[in-house]
């Protein structure tokens, strides 16, 4: 199945080891500026609408591959 | 018996092996037992399971804790070859997928395993339940409680700021292992409660916050009721926001005593903590609430209008714990993960040598 992980910068080194250790190394993220939690919502969903293109032609690629 | 681990050649000398375990982070930052192939071999005979047995997946690595592997970082924690079937038990109980060791593992919140031991082999093997019981000065409590955070440093990977993002840590993570103390309890003990039998040896592995000192010496239990449930419940604690979490009450025996002599058992007091702990809705922040709720409503939770401590009265934890010096006793709060989970513990095998 296509997917994309979400990830902050700071959990970037998290991320490799939770996708290694999940045997899924070649998991497609994304990786989101930190830290969003104590931004407003509507900066949130405006980072989130920037990063969509991107997301989606990792999505696009994951189907193709 | 052949052992599989790789081998260094380092000098014999205790500082010099630390530093180098240290300096590729296989350390907590104390200076460790250096575990040279004699001690692991030593460490071995305390247990009747082979060196290459799995006791369980080791999230976020995936890494198979093998009894070796286990065997290793009990010996640089300082463990007597005794103490190796509590520390099996406890990776077993931590590596069932339902105790969400991985979260455990990477989250932000400052949690950690707080082993409880009840049964026979508590004073066997001299686990501490009385005075100080989670402070300074118990052998047993403190390098088994270190070998079982080395275990996840080790062989899960959980390095601190690394992997594990823990925010602000607590000095529970360097290790925190204690005993019911049965002999002073007027109630049964924890894992009769939880359904093994008294002579049973068990582990009970719950993943804990800091604990909350709850001070009150008096001797009326009216008085130490409305102490104990006014301190255990506010809008940041861990519990709040995970209805189905296992927070700790451990009471002291002065105050378990009070309570018992007004009638209150182990159950009673569960109910009571149930139906007295609970926060108003408009308390918890927006983004506390949607932690909490999820895909539900508020009301979803809510009872009588308040939302409950927990979801069930029996998801507290109640253990009797420390002297009868001082009216303090404390509450250890349990977010998402790391929920009570109990194991029995396999009896010491038959002496081998080495």
């Amino acid at each position: 199945m296509p997917s994309v992980v979400l990830i902050t910068r700071a959990f970037e080194r998290l991320a490799d080891v939770v996708s290694n250790g999940s045997r899924l190394p070649s998991l497609h993220r994304h990786v989101l500026p930190h830290p969003l939690n104590p931004l407003p919502d509507e900066r949130v969903a405006a980072i989130l609408r920037e990063a969509l293109p991107s997301i989606v032609r990792r999505l696009v690629a994951g189907a193709a591959a | 018996m052949r052992l599989a681990s790789s081998r260094a050649e380092l000098d014999d000398d205790v500082e010099a092996v630390s530093a180098w375990f240290h300096e590729r982070g296989h350390t907590d930052g104390l200076p460790i037992v250096p575990p040279t192939e004699r001690r692991v071999r030593a460490m071995l005979a305390g247990t009747a399971r082979t060196p290459d047995a799995s006791l369980g997946v080791v999230a976020p690595t995936g890494h198979a804790c093998t009894v070796e592997k286990l065997a290793i970082n009990a010996v640089m924690a300082g463990c007597r070859p005794d103490y190796m079937p509590v520390l099996v038990a406890a990776i077993e109980a931590m590596t069932q997928p339902q105790w969400m060791l991985g979260s455990m593992q990477s989250t932000t919140n400052p949690l950690t395993p707080m082993l409880i031991v009840n049964g026979p082999v508590r004073t066997r093997l001299g686990i501490h339940g009385g005075a100080g019981a989670m402070g300074p000065g118990w052998r047993a409590n403190a390098t088994i409680g270190r070998a079982i955070r080395l275990v996840l440093l080790n062989v899960g990977g959980a390095v601190p700021g690394d992997v594990d993002k823990c925010t602000q840590g607590f000095v529970g993570k360097y290790g925190l292992c204690v005993a019911e103390n049965e002999e002073e309890s007027p109630w049964p003990p924890l894992h009769v409660a939880r359904g093994f039998e008294p002579s049973d040896d068990v582990v009970t592995v719950v993943g804990v916050n800091a604990s909350t000192n709850v001070h009150d010496s008096s001797d009326r239990w009216e008085d130490l009721i409305k102490t104990l449930t006014a301190s255990l419940v506010s809008p940041g604690t861990a519990n709040v926001v995970d209805p189905h979490s296992t927070p700790v009450l451990a009471v002291n025996p002065l105050h378990a005593r009070i309570l018992a002599e007004a009638g209150f058992t182990r159950e009673r007091l569960q109910r009571h903590v149930f139906e007295h702990c609970r926060i108003r809705p408009e308390d918890l922040s927006g983004r506390r609430t949607v932690l909490r709720v999820g895909e539900h409503g508020l009301e979803h939770f809510a009872v009588d209008g308040m939302i409950p401590f927990t979801n069930r009265p029996e998801l507290t934890q109640v253990v009797v714990l420390g002297s009868l010096a001082g009216g303090h006793s404390c509450y250890l709060p349990n977010g998402h993960f790391g929920h009570a989970a109990s194991r029995r513990i396999d009896a010491a095998p038959p002496r081998i040598e080495p």
